[in-house]
């Protein structure tokens, strides 16, 4: 399905570009053999990464514009419009530079009011801004707006944290806008319609769809016509992922249940109707009915922090073999996953993996552009992300090879079955060595986030490869229906000996075929006969495969090992006093408070820490030099990142905190280092330890 | 605004009116007010807080004067206002001064330039400065350049320190400077340091900030520098009345010696815990600060110590405890309080109601015992700590406690967000939120004009906020990291404006304005843009349509407002229709047929051919209401607002 005018399009770019494609070159090799270093045969293929097949590009902007993007559209003509955080709208001309020019860019409309969103429409672009959804409109065909107007309002109370993002055309000609909470330390309600999904009709007639999202950055529509939308993690949201929306749905948050009441709501649901008891959503979704669960988890930290787009692939190809599926971006982490839907019992649920990371800023719009690229625009003011610039557009496109990938998970009643975009290697895809499956779920409460609970290690009865070579049918000891799955296929290898270029991912377990709606688990299929599942986990029986197993006995020996790095009681021998308390506090938009201390080599100190932010943080205190490797450690402690409070087991951890929640502190106690020295003090939660990072100074 | 001291016999009755306080009427900060000792008042019910003054000066009641075109002032007989109304001597004050903190209000007809001297030597212009474009050393604001000869040719342009913005007003109009002014320095008898305008503030906007000035200025009555002089107003250069002189005069500063510590630790903290109990550490100490080693949550400290005095007369103390909130959950002695007695005798009883609270105490010059103590009862705020303050007879509020000053967070600063509209070629829009009077108003639109005139409107209301000129938009608190507080503030002297909705209609002619119309009596359409990019807004009030277009005038100076409405056959009411022009403590009908609103604040301006508007009185405010006309449908009103 190469599509040869793209191929030649690119060829051109590169070519015009050469010196670019020089460094990019020396990158990959380097990257390449670094890869094929730790490969186990020292020859054959090296091994691709995503930028084989889905090249990234950054479009240029010009100097004194600041295209912090709210919202991106492709216009009829293939020009693209930006709507900006400050309230711009641009048209940009040439946005693929495909005949080797440069981008144009066209100021199309000014003094928008964080405009997040930008849709086109019968000759008009809708915004939302704050207060409203406006149209904007060119009559007199000078390419600028002329007319700048409501077609509905809402209310606000004046706090910072009422976003309103959209619109989205729906199937039925309707706009469809999102509308965050508050934040006043926590998630709040204040004027109507906040934590609501609004359906407005051109002429500006609105009902309202859904209650009890916390910050809904936008939602997309499947192919079947399927409303779907992003939650981040945060209060009552144990972890990110995307939830399918029918009218009448309550998504959990429950303080946008304050206008359930008012005339036109279609949710009846009450505050007082839902329970705060931590248990997982799902099963306290089996006594509040129409309280929705997510079709599909993204585990906190691993497949992003902060959820925010989807795009569906409607490019027929156009762009790779994953027509259908959704891309889903993410803020924080500076990455889009993809996902895949299939529709269990009347409910939606699917697999989530890692799809394009290395974006420059935080990814908040995706749109198709006339030629199957995806433009991504992104923005991370306010909300540091792992792509360090300030706000970026860049351009993805598939280079027309395709990747080995797991193209999707499907449920069976025993277990699941792979499908992978090309023949894989019988000897490695029928080995359950090469695979591993464990499954969790979050915690439903009003605490910011969740520890991963209820983990489990599935034994893998039995691994059947399709005669073509393209699926693999897994059998597992059991299914939890509930459950978040994780899929790791680490040992798989292609026909053509590359392994996989991402080997895992999330699959949630709504419903399972063939299974009673209620409850049932591990139905026996397939030669394998059901086990019962105990829980909690600790008795939760273990396969010599599974990694997870040897982690999750980690925490207790560290807790015991580490009595001295997270000491939060002053030790007796201190006799009441400590020589020196330091006060640092964790602040918004992820800074501490202080850059530096000064501490006395060998004195008894105390530190004071306080997260006064809207997000998790904690403090680490490590070796001189050692502040990067730490870090690093923290990104991969996968799902057992929560509990070990994003802390690696390391000897150049010297003291740490807890993982604490906003508006919460802790304070720790410890000895200062007898070698005097510059000890970085450090945030190790993913992603934040660039901008949160500081110096004890040991004298 | 300061309160006025009504004890004027003791002219040297200071009380620190913060520079900060008085900079902007609209801080970024609003909490709690600093209860500040009121400032003194220069008498103007009399010429006896002056030296012998010439004729030319006299103490009036009413002043007043034609913006447009005459270079004299008018006054009525009276008291409150001191006048200069022909070229003749200056004025000066019979007392002295040093470092000096104050605020006038001032009125000059057109082309007047006189000068204001600090301590008769350091010149500040007061001129009329009612011209569009940039400020120069002439315009109101500006410190004077020193005089010629006692300067080499090497500082020729150097010297004299324009405003950072013309933020003058129209002739007739009472205008508003706070100074904060700091004496030059001696030892030895030489010069260590040189005389500072500390801060000038000018209509609400600082136009200058820690500017120094090399010697004094040319026509100041003395050429030598010493450590105080008298303030000085020029006569020979122009008409100028004044009123409404407060300041504060320092002279001193309070200092403490032989301080001790006494450090107690418990479960139950509490007011008496330190007289009933045994200390867990004490000792001598340099400084009452944050780094005397206590515990987080639960604790009591006391302080004992000798004060120093400089003057006699009223001293007010305040004690700020860190971990005492605002709201009931985090406040009350529960969580803390504390006392600060001198002598003996309690002057601040903090019994954790507020975070800060003052006591005043009569202490004779010199040597006085002080102590203070204070607890913490439980965890709140991750803080410990405290801040004491004193300010006194010629004491500038002081802090008593070391503040750490060496301790910076160590955060990059940050960069401020300004946008500019006179650079642009067609108007700068802006929806933010924006604060006006004591509400955030959420749905407003400023438009930066590139002919320098600007104004802030509430699409919610179809009203106008704000008028101003010059700099454009302060986007800071919107645009910096998240914007948490989400609003826009003009970079100029701004007009503030009544608010309420402009078109509505009344039951009766005695029926009040209202504040506000919800979304059933008033329906916002959005807005158009001309050819030129400017707004016109486009709204329904029950039924009637409004387009209601604001554009500056050429002039630079003047912004004008029409309100065309159209009425739909089948709109029921179309009498008691109106438009507010404008509503303030008092509107004044002028000779000419406009107005001038408020305590002579702008000029409204009328079509001459036009309707005569209603003024009434209502609420105990002054109204100007123009009733609606419409023919065949349609009906306009338009007015200037010249400021």
């Amino acid at each position: 399905m190469i599509s040869s005018t793209i191929w030649r399009a690119s060829l051109r770019v590169t070519v015009s570009t050469h010196r670019m494609l020089r460094a990019t070159m020396a990158l990959l090799l380097i990257a390449g053999s670094a890869l094929a270093a730790q490969r186990p045969s020292g020859d054959g293929p090296r091994v691709p990464t995503e930028n084989d097949y889905y090249r990234m590009t950054t479009l240029p902007v010009p100097e004194g514009v600041v295209l912090e993007v709210g919202g991106l559209e492709t216009l009829p003509d293939g020009r693209l419009g930006v709507a900006t955080r400050r309230g711009d709208v641009w048209i940009i001309e040439n946005p693929s530079s495909l005949n080797g020019g440069r981008p144009h860019y066209t100021r199309f409309a000014q003094g928008l009011h964080e405009a997040l969103g930008l849709m086109y429409r019968d000759g008009a672009l809708y915004t939302a801004q704050r207060s409203e959804l406006t149209r904007l409109r060119d009559v007199d065909g000078d390419g600028k707006a002329d007319r700048y107007e409501t077609v509905y309002s809402w209310p606000l109370s004046g706090n910072y944290h009422e976003y309103s993002f959209g619109p989205v055309l729906s199937p039925t000609g309707d706009m469809i806008v999102t509308l965050n909470l508050a934040w006043v330390g926590y998630g709040e309600s204040f004027v109507k319609w906040r934590g609501w999904m609004l359906k407005i009709s051109p002429n500006g007639d609105m009902t309202p769809i859904a209650a009890g999202c916390r910050s809904p950055s936008s939602c997309g529509y499947n192919p079947d016509g399927d409303l779907f939308y992003p939650e981040k993690p945060g209060v009552w949201v144990g972890s990110g992922g995307i939830t399918h929306v029918e009218t009448g749905d309550f998504m959990g948050n429950p303080m946008g249940l304050k206008w359930s009441g008012e005339p036109g709501s279609p949710v009846k649901l009450t505050k007082a109707d839902i329970p705060d008891t931590g248990e997982p959503k799902f099963e306290v979704a089996k006594r509040v009915p129409h309280l929705k669960t997510p079709a599909v988890w993204f585990p906190h930290t691993i497949l992003g922090i902060s959820t925010s787009a989807i795009l569906v692939d409607s490019t027929r190809g156009g762009f790779g073999p994953f027509a259908g599926q959704l891309f889903v971006g993410d803020q924080g982490q500076s990455k889009i996953m993809r996902v895949y839907l299939e529709k269990v019992n009347g409910v939606y649920q699917g697999v989530v993996f890692p799809f394009r990371e290395g974006f420059m800023s935080g990814v908040f719009r995706e749109v198709w552009g006339k030629d199957n690229s995806m433009f991504v625009g992104q923005t991370s003011r306010g909300w540091a992300a792992t792509g360090k610039a300030p706000y970026g557009l860049q351009r993805l496109a598939w280079t027309g090879k395709i990747p080995f990938e797991a193209h999707r998970v499907e449920v069976r009643p025993d277990g699941f079955e792979i499908t992978f975009t090309g023949p894989v290697d019988r000897a490695t895809a029928s080995d359950a060595a090469s695979y591993g499956v464990n499954s969790f779920i979050y915690m439903y409460h009003h605490i910011y986030g969740s520890p991963v609970i209820n983990q489990v290690t599935h034994g893998i009865r039995s691994v059947v490869v399709s005669a073509d070579g393209l699926h693999a049918r897994l059998v597992l000891d059991s299914l939890r229906q509930g459950y978040i799955f994780e899929i790791k296929m680490a040992g798989v290898r292609s026909a053509d000996a590359l392994p996989l270029l991402h080997d895992f991912g999330y699959y949630t377990v709504n419903e399972i075929p063939g299974a009673a709606r209620a409850g049932a688990v591990g139905t026996g299929a397939a030669g394998a006969s059901a086990l019962p599942v105990p829980s909690p986990p600790t008795a939760a029986p273990r396969t010599p495969a599974a990694s997870s197993a040897a982690m999750s006995s980690a925490p207790r020996t560290a807790a015991r090992g580490a009595a001295a790095k997270r000491q939060t009681t002053m030790p007796a021998s201190w006799n009441g006093a400590a020589d020196q308390t330091l006060t640092l506090q964790g602040l918004e938009g992820l800074k501490f408070s202080a850059a530096s201390f000064d501490v006395k080599a060998g004195s008894r100190v105390r530190l004071d820490f306080a997260n006064v932010s809207d997000m998790l943080h904690n403090v680490v205190i490590v070796k001189p030099g050692a502040s990067v490797r730490v870090a690093d450690a923290a990104l991969t402690l996968g799902l057992d990142g929560t509990r070990l409070s994003f802390v690696p087991r390391s000897d150049e951890v010297l003291f740490n905190t807890a993982l604490i929640e906003p508006q919460k502190s802790e304070s720790i106690y410890f000895e200062a280092p007898r070698l005097p020295g510059d000890y970085a003090f450090l945030c190790t939660f993913p992603g934040h330890a660039a901008t949160m990072q500081g110096i004890v100074r040991v004298r | 605004m300061c309160p006025i001291s009504r004890g004027a016999a003791s002219r040297l009755l200071l009380i620190p009116f913060t520079v900060a306080a008085v900079s902007t009427a609209r801080a970024q900060n609003p909490g709690a007010p600093i209860a500040d000792l009121p400032p003194a008042t220069l008498a103007l019910t009399d010429l006896t807080d002056l030296r012998a003054v010439a004729g030319n000066w006299k103490i009036v009641g009413h002043v007043a004067t034609d913006h447009e075109s005459s270079p004299a002032l008018v006054t009525l007989p009276g008291t409150g206002i001191l006048v200069n109304t022909a070229s003749g001597a200056p004025m000066s004050t019979k007392w002295e001064h040093g470092d000096l903190d104050l605020s006038f209000d001032v009125m000059l007809p057109k082309g007047s330039t006189p000068m204001l001297l600090l301590m008769g030597r350091y010149g500040l212009q007061l001129s009329d400065s009612w011209v569009p474009g940039a400020p120069a050393v002439a315009t109101i604001g500006a410190v004077a350049p020193p005089w010629e000869s006692a300067r080499g040719p090497s500082h020729a342009g150097f010297e004299g320190t324009p405003p950072r913005q013309n933020a003058g007003r129209a002739p007739g109009l009472w205008q508003h400077v706070d100074i904060a002014f700091r004496a030059p320095l001696f030892a030895a008898g030489k010069k260590i340091a040189n005389a500072r305008f500390a801060k000038v503030s000018v209509n609400g906007v600082v136009v200058q900030e820690n500017v120094q000035v090399t010697g004094p200025t040319r026509g100041a009555a003395s050429g030598d520098e010493r450590s105080s002089g008298p303030l000085v107003v020029e006569g020979a250069h122009g008409p100028i009345a004044l009123r409404n002189i407060r300041y504060k005069s320092y002279r001193g500063a309070v200092t403490l010696a032989d301080l001790h510590y006494r450090v107690y630790e418990g479960d139950a903290m509490d007011a008496s815990y330190a007289a009933s109990h045994a200390p867990v550490r004490q000792g001598a100490v340099a400084a009452i600060s944050p780094d005397l080693p206590v515990p987080q949550d639960k604790f009591a400290v006391a302080y004992d110590g000798t004060m120093m005095a400089p003057t006699a007369g009223t001293y007010r103390f305040g004690l700020s405890l860190g971990w005492i909130g605002n709201d009931a959950s985090t406040r009350g002695a529960s969580i803390g309080g504390g006392t600060l007695s001198v002598d003996g005798t309690p002057v601040v009883a903090h019994t954790g109601g507020e975070r800060r609270r003052t006591g005043d105490v009569e202490l004779s010059a010199g040597s006085h015992a002080i102590a203070v103590s204070y607890y913490k009862n439980r965890p709140q705020f991750n803080r410990r700590d405290v801040a004491i303050t004193v300010e006194g007879p010629g004491v500038e509020r002081q802090s008593l406690t070391d503040d750490g000053g060496a301790r910076g967070d160590g955060n990059a600063p940050i960069n401020p967000i300004m946008i500019d509209a006179q650079s642009q070629t067609e108007p700068v829009l802006v929806r933010s939120f924006v604060r006006h009077r004591d509400t955030k108003r959420v749905l407003a639109m400023s438009v930066g004009d590139p002919r320098g005139v600007h104004f802030t409107y509430d699409l919610g209301q179809g009203s106008l906020l704000y008028v101003w000129r010059g700099p454009y938009l302060e986007m800071t608190q919107m645009w910096h990291e998240r914007g948490e507080d989400q609003t826009s503030e003009p970079l100029g002297s701004s007009v503030t404006l009544t608010g309420s909705p402009s078109v509505s209609h009344l039951t009766s002619a005695a029926a009040p304005w209202p504040d506000s119309l919800d979304d059933r009596e008033f329906h916002r359409d959005g807005y158009q843009l001309d050819k030129t990019g400017h707004p016109t807004f486009l709204y329904r009030v029950q039924g009637v349509s409004v387009e209601d277009a604001v554009r500056a005038d050429l002039d630079g100076l003047t912004l004008h407002r029409e309100i065309r409405m159209h009425a739909p056959p089948g709109v029921p009411q179309t009498d008691g229709l109106y438009v507010q022009l404008a509503q303030a403590g008092q509107i004044e009908r002028q000779r000419d047929g406009s107005y001038v609103v408020g305590d002579r604040a702008y000029y409204l301006k009328l079509p001459a051919n036009g309707s005569r508007p209603v003024l009434r009185h209502t609420n105990g405010m002054d109204e100007l209401l123009m009733p609606v006309q419409f023919s065949r449908g349609e009906a306009s009103v338009s007015y200037s607002i010249v400021w």
